[in-house]
C-alpha cells in the first residue's frame, strides 16, 4: 500500500478514537471549550489529511461537512445537543467504516455515496438551522461557490512573475486557449493545519508552468522558524477553473484564480522578457507611471529590511557587480552556461544581503530564461536593479557612497561599456520594472521577524499537542513499525531458543561418546549464559508486543452509551486498570467477547430505572471493568448492580434446551448452575433483542477466551448483580508442555492441562461396562489409553513394576486419565499450529521444534478424547 | 525515518514527512556546507523544502519528479557549479 495512504489510516483511526472520546466528554461538559477545540481540530487534521486523496470523494464531504459543524459548534453559533451528538456520532461511524474499505481495497467504492449524502444533508441543516432561520438556498450557496469567472484580469495578474508571462504567452501562441493562473500563498501558520502546500501545488491538475518565490528573506539561525511557511506559488494549468476552485477548496481563502486574458499574447512579443510591457488588460500598480524619483522610494520599502551596509562592504558588493556584468559577456558558449549560472548565485546572494528578496525569483528565472535562450539580457537588467538598490540602500543608510575603485581588469572595460550601453539605452523599461519587482512587497503584509525563541517554542508545543507525538527533545520517542516485524522477531528467537536447546543434548553427547567430561561441563556453563540472554530477549521481545488493555476498552464508553440509550437505561461506567498490560493477539481476542458481556450485562443485566427504583437501588445502574495482573495472568473483572441471574430460571431454561438432565441438575449447587449460560446454544432472553439473545452470546464468549488459553467465571446474586472474571495468559508465545512417549514417539502435552502424572499398577484398572477406570485420590477417573487414541495398533508398555504411567489431564472440569508408556520432561516450547492438508487434523494443537532438531507433534487432549 | 542525517549529506528516500522538519534543521544548522541527496525521495514536505532552501543546502541529486525538481533546481546548481563563491553565503 501507498506509503501515505496508510499513514492517513493510521492517522485517521487515532483522529476517530480520539473524536468519540472527546464526544462522550462534551457530553458531560458541555460547556469546555477545549474539549470542543480539540474535537474540531481532529476533524479539521482528518479532513486536511483526506485532502491529499481526491478519490475520496464521499469521505472528504462528511468530514468537510462535520468540520463546518463543529466549528459552528466551537464559535457557539449552535448549541450542543444530545440530538447533534448522535448525528455526529453516526459521521463518526460511517467515517470508520469509508476507513476500513479503504484499508482493505485502498480506495472507496460508491457503497457508502447515498449514506454520506444523507449525514451530508443531515449536518449541514443542523448548521443551517443553527446559523440562518431562513435558511440559506442551495443556489445561494452555488452561487456563492462558483464566484465571479468570467471577470477582467484581477489587478494580482500583473504581479506575477515574468517567467509565468513569458510561458503563458508561448503557450498561448502555440493555441492553447483556456489558460487558468493561480496565485497560491499559503497562511504562514498553514502547516498547523495538516497542509502541505508542495504536494497541493503538485497535484494541480493540468500543471503546466510553476513559478517559487519567498515572501520575505529567511530568518538567520535561531530565529529561522521551520513551522513558517514563506513561499508564493505561482502557476498556469490548462484545466477548468471549476476543477483548479475544487483542488484548492481547502484553502480557497489562499488561492486566486482567474482565466488568462487572451490578449497577453498581443501585447507580450515586444517587451523584453524581463520587463513585459502590462497587456491593457491587465491594470498595474499606479506606481507604474510615476517617476524614477519614485521609484526609488518604493526600493526604500521593498528593501526597508536591510541594516545598514558598512563603507566596505557597498565598495565591495560594487566590486562584485562589476566583475559579474564582465561574466556575463565573457567565454565562449562552453563555459557560458556555467557562468551565468554562477552570476545568478552571486547576485542573490547579494540581493539577500541588501534586502531585495523580491530578486531571488526574479533571479531564477533570469537564469533559467538565459540558460534557455542563450541570451543573458535578462541577468543583466536583474545586476542593474541591484545596483540601483544598493544605491538606494546606501543613501537612505546615510553611508556617503564612496568611489569604486576600477578593480576590473581592463580587457573587460569594453565589454562592461558595451553591456551598459545597451542595458541604460532602454531606461525607461528598467525604470517600468523596477515597481513591478518591489509591488508584491507592498502588497503582502510585511511579517515580523520572528520574535526570537518564544513564538517558535509555543508553536512547536501546539504541533506537539496536535498529533500528541512526543519529539526528540521529550519524552519517550514513539515508533511505529508493522507487526509483521515484531512477529519475524519473535520467530526468530523462538528459532534461537530452539538451538540454545540444542547445547544440553550436545553436553551430554560430549560426555557420553566422547568422554569428555570437562568440555561438557564448558558447554553447559556457557548453555546457562546464552540461556540467559535468550530469555531476557524473548522477555523484551514480548514487552514490545505488550499492549495495555486500555486499547480495547476504549469502544465502551461509546457502547454503553448507545446501548443504554437505546433501551431506555441509565449506566455510568467504570473502568480501572487500563494500563494493566497483555500480548497484543490476546488484547485483540479479547474485544469481541467483551463486547459480548457488556450488552448482556445492558440488556439483561442492568434494569430500567423504574425498576431500579422500586428495588430501592438508584435510578443509573453502574458497570464496572477492572483490569489487574495476578502473577503470570491478566485478570478482567466486568461487574454490574443489575439483577442478577436467578439459577432457577437458567436451571429451568437448560432442562428445556436438553442441555442437562434431571438428575445433573439435581446435583448442581446454584453457583454451578449459572456457569450453564457459557453453554452452547443457551439464550434465555425472551424476545430475540437487536443486542443479545440471539442464543449465541455467552457461548462465544466463552470460546473467544479459550482460544487465547483462558478461563472465564462467573458469579451472580440475585438482585446484586452479576461478576464476570477473565483470566487469561499474558502472553501466548511460549507454551508449556510435558513430553511424554508412547509407541517410541514423542508427544507433547500443554501442561495446563495436566494435572498429576501418576504410576498405576495394572491389577489396579477396572473395566466398568468397556470403559477402563482407576480410583486415584478417591475418584474414578477414566483411563484412555494413548495408542488406542491415536489408532496406533500398540499395546502401552508397563515399566518394571507392572505399572502404567497415567498422565491426568483436566478436561472441561473431568479429570480424564491417558495413559501412556512413559513421561519425559516439561519443556517450554514455541506451538506453531498445523499447517496444509495438515490443518484438518483436529487431535493435534499443533507442532514445535526442538532443540535436537526433532519435531514434537502437540496432542489437543479435548478433541482426541 | 525517511531522512537519513549522514555526517556530510543528508539522505531522502520516500515521501518525507514534516515530522522531520525540526531534526533536519538542526543538522542543517549544524553544518557549514549540508548537502542533500534526494535522489530517492518521492516528496518532501513544504517546511522540509524551505529549511533547504533558507540555508542553501547543496543538493548532490535531484528526485525523480520534474515538479520537486523545479523547486530544488536551483539548489542542485549550487552543487553543480563549483565556482559559487561560497563566503558571500554567510
Amino acid at each position: 500500500m501507498n506509503i501515505l495512504l496508510e499513514q492517513f489510516l493510521i492517522e485517521g483511526r487515532e483522529c476517530l478514537e480520539a473524536m468519540s472520546a472527546r464526544l462522550l466528554e462534551i457530553e458531560r461538559d458541555p460547556a469546555n471549550p477545549e474539549l470542543l477545540d480539540d474535537l474540531f481540530r481532529r476533524m479539521h487534521t482528518l479532513k486536511g489529511n483526506s485532502g491529499l486523496f481526491p478519490d475520496l470523494k464521499d469521505f472528504i464531504a462528511v468530514v468537510h461537512a462535520g468540520e463546518d459543524m463543529l466549528d459552528a459548534l466551537r464559535a457557539g453559533v449552535m448549541p450542543f445537543s444530545a440530538g447533534l451528538a448522535d448525528v455526529m456520532f453516526e459521521a463518526l461511524d460511517l467515517i470508520s467504516r469509508m476507513l476500513d474499505q479503504i484499508g482493505e481495497v485502498e480506495t472507496l467504492g460508491d457503497d457508502f455515496h447515498a449514506e454520506s449524502g444523507r449525514l451530508v444533508v443531515a449536518l449541514r441543516e443542523l448548521l443551517a438551522r443553527a446559523t440562518n432561520p431562513a435558511e440559506t438556498s442551495a443556489e445561494d450557496l452555488a452561487a456563492a461557490m462558483a464566484g465571479p469567472s468570467a471577470a477582467p484580469a484581477p489587478d494580482w495578474f500583473g504581479t506575477l512573475p515574468s517567467s509565468l508571462h513569458t510561458r503563458l504567452a508561448e503557450l498561448q501562441q502555440a493555441g492553447a486557449s483556456a489558460i487558468c493562473v493561480a496565485d497560491y500563498t499559503p497562511e504562514p501558520n498553514c502547516f498547523f493545519k495538516g497542509e502541505d502546500p508542495l504536494l497541493l501545488v503538485r497535484q494541480t491538475p493540468g500543471l503546466v508552468a510553476l513559478a517559487t518565490t519567498t515572501l520575505g528573506p529567511w530568518p538567520a539561525g535561531m530565529d529561522f522558524d521551520p513551522y513558517r511557511s514563506n513561499l508564493r506559488f505561482t502557476l498556469l494549468s490548462n484545466a477548468d477553473e471549476s476543477e483548479l476552485k475544487e483542488h484548492f477548496r481547502y484553502v480557497d481563502d489562499q488561492v486566486q484564480l482567474c482565466a488568462a486574458p487572451q490578449d497577453v499574447v498581443a501585447a507580450q512579443p515586444g517587451a523584453g522578457p524581463a520587463t513585459p510591457a502590462p497587456a491593457p488588460a491587465v491594470p498595474l500598480p499606479a506606481t507604474q507611471a510615476d517617476t524614477a524619483g519614485t521609484d526609488t522610494d518604493h526600493l526604500l520599502r521593498s528593501y526597508a529590511r536591510v541594516e545598514g551596509l558598512s563603507e566596505e562592504e557597498h565598495a565591495f558588493f560594487e566590486q562584485i557587480l562589476e566583475v559579474q556584468y564582465g561574466l556575463l559577456v565573457a567565454g565562449d558558449s562552453a563555459t557560458r552556461q556555467g557562468r551565468w549560472r554562477s552570476v545568478a548565485a552571486v547576485a542573490e546572494s547579494l540581493a539577500r544581503r541588501i534586502g531585495a528578496v523580491t530578486e531571488s525569483g526574479a533571479i531564477t528565472r533570469a537564469l533559467e530564461s538565459a540558460l534557455l535562450n542563450g541570451d543573458a539580457g535578462e541577468l543583466g537588467e536583474v545586476l542593474q536593479r541591484l545596483e540601483l538598490g544598493l544605491t538606494a540602500v546606501v543613501a537612505r543608510g546615510s553611508i556617503e557612497p564612496i568611489p569604486v575603485p576600477d578593480a576590473t581588469p581592463p580587457a573587460m572595460q569594453p565589454a562592461i561599456a558595451a553591456r551598459r550601453a545597451t542595458e541604460s539605452a532602454d531606461a525607461a523599461a528598467t525604470a517600468l520594472a523596477l515597481p513591478k519587482a518591489a509591488a508584491p512587497v507592498r502588497t503582502l503584509p510585511v511579517d515580523e521577524p520572528a520574535p526570537a525563541g518564544a513564538v517558535r517554542d509555543s508553536l512547536r508545543d501546539a504541533l506537539r499537542n496536535e498529533d500528541e507525538t512526543p519529539t526528540a527533545e521529550s519524552g519517550p520517542r514513539i515508533l511505529r513499525v508493522r507487526q509483521e516485524k515484531i512477529d519475524r522477531l519473535m520467530d526468530l528467537v523462538g528459532e534461537m531458543v530452539v538451538a540454545k536447546n540444542a547445547l544440553p543434548y550436545l553436553a551430554a553427547r560430549a560426555d557420553e561418546i566422547s568422554g569428555a567430561r570437562e568440555l561438557a561441563r564448558d558447554l553447559k556453563a556457557n548453555y546457562q549464559v546464552i540461556n540467559r540472554i535468550s530469555e531476557e530477549l524473548q522477555d523484551s521481545i514480548m514487552q514490545v508486543r505488550m499492549l495495555p488493555v486500555g486499547s480495547v476498552f476504549q469502544r465502551f464508553p461509546r457502547l454503553v452509551r448507545d446501548v443504554s440509550r437505546k433501551l431506555g437505561k441509565q449506566v455510568h461506567l467504570e473502568i480501572t486498570g487500563e494500563e494493566t498490560e497483555a500480548d497484543k493477539n490476546i488484547i485483540e481476542s479479547l474485544a469481541d467477547p467483551l463486547i459480548h458481556i457488556l450488552r448482556n450485562s445492558l440488556d439483561h443485566g442492568i434494569e430500567s430505572p423504574e425498576r431500579r427504583q422500586a428495588a430501592g437501588k438508584p435510578a443509573q445502574g453502574t458497570i464496572r471493568i477492572h483490569a489487574y495482573q495476578e502473577s503470570d495472568r491478566v485478570m478482567i473483572e466486568i461487574h454490574d448492580d443489575g439483577n442478577g441471574i436467578d439459577p432457577a430460571v437458567i436451571r429451568a431454561k437448560a432442562y428445556e434446551r436438553g442441555l442437562v438432565d434431571e438428575t445433573r441438575l439435581g446435583q448442581m449447587s446454584d453457583q454451578e448452575a449459572i456457569q450453564l449460560v457459557f453453554a452452547a446454544g443457551f439464550s434465555t432472553a425472551e424476545t430475540i433483542s437487536e443486542l443479545s439473545g440471539r442464543g449465541v452470546g455467552m457461548d462465544v464468549v466463552r470460546r473467544g477466551i479459550e482460544r487465547v488459553h483462558g478461563t472465564i467465571g462467573l458469579e451472580s446474586v440475585v438482585g446484586r448483580g452479576t461478576t464476570l472474571r477473565i483470566a487469561l495468559p499474558l502472553s501466548m508465545a511460549v507454551t508449556a508442555v510435558m513430553r511424554v512417549r508412547s509407541a517410541e514417539q514423542a508427544f507433547g502435552v500443554p501442561m495446563d492441562l495436566v494435572v498429576e502424572t501418576v504410576r498405576v499398577s495394572r491389577y489396579s484398572i477396572h473395566t466398568i461396562k468397556t470403559q477402563r477406570t482407576a480410583v486415584l485420590r478417591g475418584r474414578i477417573v477414566p483411563l484412555f489409553t494413548l495408542n488406542e487414541l491415536l489408532g496406533i495398533p500398540v499395546a502401552q508398555q508397563l515399566n518394571d513394576e507392572e505399572e502404567l504411567a497415567v498422565l491426568v489431564a483436566r478436561i472441561g472440569g473431568e479429570h480424564v486419565g491417558i495413559v501412556v508408556d512413559d513421561f519425559d520432561e516439561t519443556l517450554e516450547i514455541i506451538l506453531k499450529p498445523l499447517e496444509g492438508v495438515l490443518s484438518g487434523l483436529a487431535g493435534y494443537a499443533g507442532t514445535a521444534l526442538l532443540g535436537n532438531g526433532t519435531v514434537l507433534m502437540v496432542l489437543n487432549v479435548k478433541e482426541l478424547i | 525515518m525517511t531522512i537519513k542525517l549522514g555526517k556530510k549529506a543528508a539522505r531522502f528516500t520516500g515521501v518525507c514527512t514534516i515530522e522531520e522538519a525540526e531534526s533536519l534543521l538542526d543538522w542543517v544548522q549544524a553544518h557549514s556546507q549540508p548537502r542533500a541527496d534526494l535522489g530517492d525521495c518521492e516528496h518532501l514536505h513544504t517546511a522540509l523544502l524551505q529549511i533547504l532552501m533558507a540555508h542553501r543546502v547543496s543538493v548532490t541529486r535531484l528526485p525523480p519528479d520534474p515538479w520537486l525538481q523545479h523547486w530544488l533546481r536551483p539548489l542542485h546548481e549550487l552543487d553543480a557549479d563549483s565556482t559559487t563563491p561560497s563566503e558571500l553565503d554567510a
